[in-house]
């Protein structure tokens, strides 16, 4: 069927065909059954871990999410966005205000907070149409900080949105109502510390699901592609007849949608709506954290977010275990968080610039190859650019195309 | 009041001209967004009250000390890090976003743990501490003096002119014998010296420094990068007069603009985006050649 164009034959019927073909698991290669499994494995972690651990957990699947929002439209399309924590507050305090201060359920909150991240999304997508490198890096860098100032700004009343206001530096006043909480107005009423654990967590994984399954089969779907060839060449998919300014505006899009859903998902899982969880104690920092994260995991792979997700949070996770004191200094090393995290990603950014995961494959391959007495394949068969790579190259003629550098 | 507007525009105007100025150097030179600017900000404050502050010394040691910090850091990140990945300019990127919040975090838990101190307000005293309007004065005369003294050194020594070359082309530079390593080492140190001279500044003015004072309104990062593009990325002249535009742009929304103070911190950003969405090149685009 490989050479078929797209328009011979039945469409609809072959598509069908290649989704279910897809979807056998028996056909899966390795690295997505090693996948399906870690994703098993993700769900069934409330069985061995204590309510308490599970809660500790619950943030490291929404750093997923976020992670996942970014790389669909950095990642892929190679627009860098430095401040994608827009999407999230917008998200989180969009959901809040409309539960709490419009006594609306739950449900339309995390729906219309989407729709709005969405439009965010368009608010930041049109800018990146004319600008380049670090002009939209600017941008974007620049849109969390409104957002922040804004919420001073209203912080007592904000007209006809939010008429009991934003809530300042302080966060809203309010906690919104939970999915799943003791509360009446939960959406699912529970009693007791271990359903309710269990029901934050699941809600949390569920929103994780809807979200990787969104990023996984936009990315993957033609309109991925298309994405990729943005990064690679412009040009290129101008002259295929594909209008690239459509297709950065339908990454945007998607990326805020899905990075407001999460922040939406969040306050509504046990998340407090204030700019220290949607914004990060040092206002673009979470921003900054998410773009770490996918790019230690892999960018342009949406799995390499979650992995990259996973590691930060164990590295936190270990530096704060390690409470032995630091010689000469006197302070114990846990209490130097976040400085090893961020050393360690400095190196990684350094030693591993394309990221855990498909390192991870390459080095898999090869050992599968080794072991089966194959011939090793070479790192690179098709002879591509990692996404990385094209990124950067696009970025470097960027640089040097604004101060008309002569350099290549 | 008018009046009054003017000069407290000019004179903050001249501070935000010494807080740009290293970021236009090192983007200037080495077409790279330096992001790690904040931390060295951070870092010079921090350590004028290290010395000041903690040991007692006079203010003037302590901006001496912020000085050579910032220098210091400044080379250090060069030769420690960006050395390594000059060719890769996203990893660049992301990495001096790291670089500065681990600078700014380590200002955070060093301050809290070990000088028990809120980083979030670390005293700083302003240089000149009898008179708000002498201290003005200095910063004003001071900013002048040092970007007089680069421009001078770019345009007629033969280091400077070496810089400049580089910032042209790398292989143009090396061809001619010139060491672009050392170039950009220098271009590191000066930035970073910049850098650390107007966090000590910053910081007396505002009555104190903080970890998070490079993003905190007037948020020194971020109008750093915007002064910079305003003026257009790379050019030193245009960094002035981008300095100026934003901080007259500014003092005047703040004081004129009906309830304005609520407005401080983000009239310049809404400034920058109209500009940015409008005339992306910048006032004087590359000009720093020439």
């Amino acid at each position: 069927m490989a050479t078929k164009t797209p328009f011979e034959g039945n469409t609809k019927e072959r598509r069908r065909e290649a989704v279910k073909e897809k979807l056998q698991f028996s056909e899966l290669t390795l690295r997505h059954r090693i996948g399906v499994y870690a994703i098993v494995l993700l769900g069934l972690f409330p069985v061995f871990l204590t309510p308490l651990e599970l809660d500790a957990f619950r943030p490291v699947l929404f750093f997923m999410m976020f992670a996942m929002s970014w790389d669909v439209v950095s990642g892929y399309t190679g627009q860098l966005s430095f401040g994608h924590a827009f999407f999230f507050a917008i998200g989180g305090y969009g959901s809040a205000v409309v539960t709490t201060q419009h006594g609306l359920p739950v449900i339309v909150g995390i729906v219309l907070a989407t729709v709005v991240a969405a439009l965010g999304g368009l608010l930041i997508g049109i800018p990146a149409l004319r600008l380049e490198g670090p002009y939209l890096s600017l941008v974007t860098l620049i849109a969390p900080l409104l957002l922040y100032q804004t919420f001073i700004l209203f912080s007592e009343n904000l007209p006809l949105f939010a008429p009991q206001g934003l809530g300042g530096t302080g966060g809203l006043p309010t906690q919104p109502p939970q999915i799943v909480g003791f509360a009446q107005d939960a959406l699912v009423t529970v009693s007791g510390n271990m359903s309710w654990a269990l029901g934050r967590y699941y809600t949390a994984f569920a929103a994780f699901l809807i979200v990787l399954s969104v990023c996984y089969a936009v990315t993957r779907s033609s309109a991925g592609t298309v994405f990729t060839a943005i990064r690679e060449d412009e040009n290129a998919v101008r002259s295929s007849g594909l209008n690239p300014a459509k297709f950065k505006i339908f990454a945007f899009v998607l990326a805020g949608a899905v990075g407001g859903f999460a922040g939406a998902m969040f306050v509504h899982a046990g998340g407090f709506p204030n700019t220290e969880n949607l914004l990060g104690p040092g206002r673009i920092d979470l921003s900054i954290q998410v773009i770490i994260m996918a790019i230690i995991g892999g960018m342009g792979t949406i799995v390499g977010a979650v992995a990259g997700a996973l590691l930060f949070a164990l590295t936190t996770e270990v530096v704060n275990a390690l409470t032995f004191t630091i010689p000469l200094l006197g302070i114990e090393f846990a209490a130097l968080d976040p400085l090893p995290t961020f050393l360690l990603a400095m190196l990684v950014l350094v030693y591993l610039p394309d990221g855990v995961v498909p390192e991870a494959i390459r080095r898999g391959r090869r050992m599968r190859a080794r072991y089966r007495g194959e011939e090793v394949p070479e790192p690179e068969p098709t002879g591509g650019n990692s996404p990385v790579q094209s990124t950067i190259q696009k970025y470097r003629e960027e640089i040097n195309d604004i101060i008309g550098r002569d350099n290549q | 009041m008018v009046l009054d507007t003017i000069l407290s525009a000019t004179f903050i105007s001249a501070l935000y001209a010494v807080i740009a100025i290293g970021f236009t150097l090192i983007f200037g030179v080495g077409g790279i967004l330096n992001f790690a600017h904040g931390g060295f900000i951070t870092l010079g404050a921090f350590s004028a009250y290290i010395a000041s502050g903690y040991f007692g010394l006079p203010i003037f040691v302590g901006l001496l000390a912020g000085t050579l910090v910032g220098a210091a850091v400044g080379g250090a990140t060069y030769m420690g890090v960006i050395r390594y990945v000059r060719t890769r300019p996203v990893t660049i990127l992301i990495l001096t976003f790291v670089i500065g919040f681990f600078m700014m975090y380590f200002v955070r838990v060093f301050g809290r743990e070990i000088l028990k101190i809120d980083p979030l307000n670390i005293p700083v005293d302003p240089v000149i501490g009898s008179s708000s309007f002498g201290n003005d004065v200095f910063i004003f005369a001071t900013s002048w003096l040092l970007i007089g003294a680069l421009f001078y050194f770019v345009n007629y020594t033969r280091t400077g002119r070496a810089i400049i070359a580089v910032s042209m082309s790398d292989k143009g530079a090396s061809l001619v014998g010139i060491d672009s390593e050392r170039i950009n080492l220098i271009t590191w140190v000066l930035a970073g010296a910049f850098a650390g001279y107007a966090g000590v500044l910053l910081a007396g003015s505002l009555g104190g420094g903080s970890w998070l004072m490079s993003i905190e309104p007037p948020a020194p990062l971020v109008l750093s990068f915007a002064i910079v593009i305003l003026g257009g990325l790379g050019s030193i002249k245009g960094s002035v007069v981008g300095a100026y535009i934003i901080g007259f742009f500014e003092t005047f929304t703040v004081t004129f603009a009906p309830g304005g103070s609520q407005l401080a911190g983000i009239s310049s950003l809404v400034l920058l985006l109209v500009f940015l969405l409008v005339k992306p090149e910048g006032l004087f685009g590359r000009e720093a050649a020439e």
